[in-house]
């Protein structure tokens, strides 16, 4: 109750970002059924601009854009949603493991963190993708990767901090171990600033697959991307720029719906 | 001292030392505890005093095993505690809690006031949901605080509230001793009345035995069965509180017990001049002989080279001075010489 | 004590302080304070967080925050000159000159990044209006008075690498630097160790002695009092419940919030038999009740005190207590 109640004042605080969410969730779980055409069958001339039966009209081959934008939603949300889940879930362990153990073990999990840190996220993932060969599953664990060394750091920072602190002296009295403690104490104290490093994560992670399409290197064809879109439709820019301009305009939604998304987790959470 | 029963907590030649870094930038080592030794009988109220810099605080971590040892033993209802770790030591410990100075870092901000009490019942694994609940509300209304209470966040709470707050998770954990450390320091002083009367209500009531740490000698006089006065990391002087509060006998003791003021206008006045000089010295500075030399208005040339050892100056009563016999017997106090006053 | 007729040197008629919080919620920190502070004379201001004692000595210094300047009412004299008429510039000459003030923490008070040298140099500059060679002499000259052996070495020195006491004997030197005829104590030994404090306190009066400076000592440490204070005003709820001669009232307090904070002090010189915890929590300055702000803790209220304040009564020469038991029977009107 608590949580439906506070979804429902957020929306009523931020209409616009709600409206936003809605939409973007919508399109990127419905595509199927919304989508009029099939987005890889060549439904008209190519390059059509706007109509009647083609409300972003046609690419340089022939295919529905607005098809091709639906579908694309899919995959972008995909990898927006798991791509923070799985970097948080190894990143966090690490630095838990790093902050909770001694000295040696501390010291040597750190280091090896601040190696991936030190390597710039969209060059981690192309080689990964590179050398793995690119699909869907490839893309999601490249763009993981690159995101682990930052949770690794908040989680690890956090840690310093709170099994420093008297009520975790307390616990230990009691008799709590170090799982206890975790799980009790560790947790859920670090959770605000892993939860913001999550979303962070997402619109980055959204934003870097397109960029990957876009070079060529991001989850293959048939699927669409929308950074393959943006790619598709480059060199036909000065004549049909509809496909480029509704990748581009989908791609920053994408951004915004998440930074919504957020806001209205920060908002119910205490 | 000797004891037919079998004392609660019995220390010896307890140390605890730090790797520390001078301001100058100079590695040193921090003696902060340097081998004290005192035995703690079930039932009884033992106040370790002493002001910043005494070691006191550490001392009581020590004891606990929160700060691990550097050398020396702690053994508690007869078991040695420095030798276990993990599970075992956590089976030993059991009894064992502590009360923090600052009441705004020993809650977990996160969890709710009735998940903080009902956290050691759950570790003890032997309640089953209702059971825990029916305690932590008992134990709750039994610190002065309403049931409400038990579904609020810390935050909400002023700092005495939150002591009584962590008094009621001692008593969760069933304690038979506990360490307070400085608990009255962050609440104030009309309030502090209320927190000393609990915490004698809980030793009557459930038999605990307190380890007292404070600077503030009042409330120690009020509170304490036995005292142990800490200067640099050493005890000076150990004995019944009365004894020690009435004829205290070493310099430091007596300089301590004639600066606390008196409520007394007439008595104050006639108190001035009595001063102890200086400030206790940098504690990472390598020293030899008695800790207090520096200041001492009795002190000679013995003093500087050779350290004092504990002395029986009566049935459960120790000095460490050299010449605690022959001390006048007013408590007046005059400065010998300028000992300075150096940067620490 | 001064001579009937001479002005004193700090002195507040009715003062009303009230603070308007950026929530719209209003802090009556301060109810009507009224009080006189003669050349040479210690008064020693006693109260609890909330009861609006640290306030006053703010207000004496000019220096209340921006929220509540404009709600301040009464009248403050500073050596006879009313601080509701100066301007900032008169303000910031007072203050070094004419009124200075100890504050309670030293390591917050004092600029971590200068040295003391440094610090008590510019307040030199800020005094004279101009910089000098000399300053720096005078600045060593004051950390002597102060009591620090070897001046020249601490002088060089940055706070953080002095001790407790030490930072508290700077701050002293700073406020003394210009001789003011007051001088405001917040709290200055709160945060010292007892025998360093005994220092400070020490040294406080030796000054006092010295520069013929009067001191407003605000503290909540009775026992502290005793040996420092001439007279004390007893503040609760931004008003003051009882003032006089420190003999007279630590001898017969008449209040009883003065009773019961002097019966709850655990003194060091002799056994206290029972333990007397006052009920309930300070008064909230934000929510101050109708009629008497103690009468929810007293033990000794009546109905008329939850209704109507109590006026000042004169228990004896220069005793006054603001308390309804303390009224005549027949002029207490219904009870």
């Amino acid at each position: 109750m608590n949580i439906l109640s506070g979804i429902a004042a957020a929306f009523k605080a931020h209409p616009f970002g709600a409206a936003i969410v809605l939409l973007a969730a919508l399109g990127a779980l419905a595509a199927p059924s919304l989508s009029p055409f099939d987005p890889t069958a060549l439904v008209a001339l190519p390059n059509q601009p706007v109509s009647a039966t083609h409300w972003l009209g046609t690419d340089f081959l022939g295919r529905s854009v607005l098809a091709r934008i639906l579908y694309s939603l899919r995959p972008a949300l995909l990898v927006a949603l798991i791509t923070p889940l799985l970097a948080a879930l190894v990143g966090v362990s690490i630095g838990v493991v790093a902050g909770m153990s001694g000295r040696r073990i501390d010291a040597l999990l750190m280091r090896f963190i601040d190696g991936l840190y030190a390597l710039p996220g969209l060059l981690v993932a192309l080689m990964i993708v590179a050398a793995l060969g690119p699909s869907l599953w490839t893309v999601i664990l490249a763009l993981s990767i690159s995101r682990v060394a930052v949770f690794a750091r908040i989680a690890r920072a956090q840690v310093g901090v709170v099994t420093t602190a008297d009520y975790v002296d307390a616990s230990r009295l009691a008799g709590a171990g170090p799982l206890v403690i975790i799980a009790t104490h560790v947790l859920p104290n670090i959770s605000s600033p892993i939860i913001v490093e999550a979303f962070i994560a997402a619109s980055t992670a959204l934003t870097t697959e397109a960029a990957l399409s876009f070079l060529g290197l991001g989850i293959p064809p048939p699927m669409p991307t929308l950074g393959m879109i943006l790619r598709e439709g480059l060199p036909m820019i000065q004549y049909a720029p509809l496909p480029v301009a509704s990748a581009g305009v989908a791609v920053l939604v994408g951004v915004l719906a998440i930074n919504a998304v957020e806001d209205l987790v920060r908002r119910v959470l205490p | 001292m000797t004891t037919t029963e079998l004392a609660l907590i019995e220390v010896r030649e307890l140390k605890v030392q730090f790797d520390a870094r001078r301001s100058d930038g100079g590695k040193v080592l921090l003696k902060a505890v340097d081998g004290i030794s005192f035995s703690i009988q079930a039932g009884e109220t033992f106040a370790l005093v002493g002001e910043s810099g005494s070691g006191k605080t550490t001392a009581g971590k020590a004891v606990l095993q929160i700060t691990r040892p550097s050398s020396g033993s702690v053994r508690y209802a007869g078991q040695e505690l420095t030798t276990l770790k993990g599970r075992a030591l956590a089976k030993a410990r059991a009894g064992m809690q502590i009360i923090f100075q600052n009441p705004f870092s020993s809650l977990d901000p996160r969890m709710s006031v009735g998940a903080i009490i009902a956290e050691p019942l759950r570790l003890a694994g032997k309640f089953d949901r209702a059971a825990r609940h029916k305690r932590v509300v008992e134990l709750i209304e039994r610190v002065g605080l309403p049931r409400s209470a038990l579904d609020e966040r810390p935050t909400n709470f002023s700092g005495g509230q939150r002591q009584r707050i962590a008094i009621a998770r001692s008593l969760a954990a069933e304690a038979r001793f506990i360490v307070c450390d400085e608990p009255l320091s962050a609440i104030d002083v009309s309030l502090q009345a209320q927190i000393i009367a609990l915490l004698q209500e809980v030793k009557r009531e459930f038999g605990v035995t307190y380890l007292f740490i404070s600077h503030d000698l009042g409330v120690v006089r009020f509170l304490a069965d036995r005292i142990a006065v800490m200067y640099l990391g050493t005890i000076v002087e150990h004995g019944p509180a009365e004894q020690v509060f009435t004829a205290p006998l070493h310099p430091y003791t007596r300089a301590l017990i004639a600066a606390v003021p008196i409520p007394d206008p007439h008595i104050e006045q006639q108190r001035k001049g009595k001063l102890l000089i200086g400030e206790i010295p940098d504690p990472t500075s390598p020293r030899s002989g008695c800790p207090f030399a520096s200041r001492c208005a009795f002190a000679q040339a013995r003093c500087a080279t050779e350290v004092p050892l504990p002395q029986q100056a009566s049935v459960g009563r120790e000095v460490a001075c050299h010449f605690w016999r022959e001390l006048p017997a007013p408590l007046t106090f005059l400065p010998a010489r300028d000992a300075g006053n150096r940067i620490s | 004590m001064s001579q009937p007729g001479t002005p004193a040197v700090l002195e507040m008629r009715d003062l009303r302080i009230r603070y308007h919080t950026a929530a719209g919620k209003v802090i009556q920190a301060v109810n009507g304070i009224s009080l006189r502070l003669e050349r040479g004379e210690v008064l020693g201001v006693v109260g609890e967080s909330g009861s609006g004692k640290s306030t006053v000595g703010l207000a004496a210094m000019g220096l209340l925050p921006f929220e509540a300047r404009p709600a301040a009412e009464g009248e403050l004299r500073v050596r006879n000159r009313l601080l509701a008429g100066m301007s900032a510039a008169e303000l910031r000459a007072m203050r070094g000159t004419d009124i200075a003030m100890v504050f309670q923490d030293p390591m917050v008070s004092l600029h971590p990044q200068l040295t003391v040298n440094k610090q008590i140099v510019e307040v030199l500059e800020k005094l004279s209006g101009h910089k000098d060679k000399a300053h720096r002499q005078r600045a060593t000259e004051l950390l002597r008075q102060v009591g620090i052996a070897g001046p020249e070495r601490v002088a060089q020195a940055y706070p953080y690498e002095l001790s407790g006491g030490m930072r508290q004997r700077v701050m002293i030197a700073m406020a003394i630097a210009g001789e003011p005829a007051v001088l405001i104590a917040d709290e200055p030994t709160t945060a010292l160790d007892v025998t360093v404090a005994a220092q400070i306190v020490n040294l406080l009066l030796e000054l006092r002695q010295r520069l013929g400076m009067a001191m407003l000592y605000i503290t909540h440490d009775l026992a502290l009092l005793a040996g420092v204070a001439d007279r004390i005003i007893v503040m609760y709820g931004g008003r003051i419940v009882e003032s006089g001669d420190i003999r007279d009232i630590y001898a017969r307090p008449q209040h009883p919030y003065t009773r019961a904070l002097l019966g709850s002090v655990l003194r060091i010189d002799r056994p206290t038999r029972e333990l007397r915890p006052i009920p309930g929590s300070p008064v909230d300055p934000g929510n101050l009740p109708a009629g008497c702000a103690f009468a929810v803790r007293c033990p000794e209220r009546m109905d008329r005190c939850t209704l109507e304040l109590p006026m000042p009564v004169n228990i004896g020469p220069g005793h006054v207590a603001a308390c309804w038991r303390l009224v005549p029977v027949n002029d207490r009107g219904p009870v």
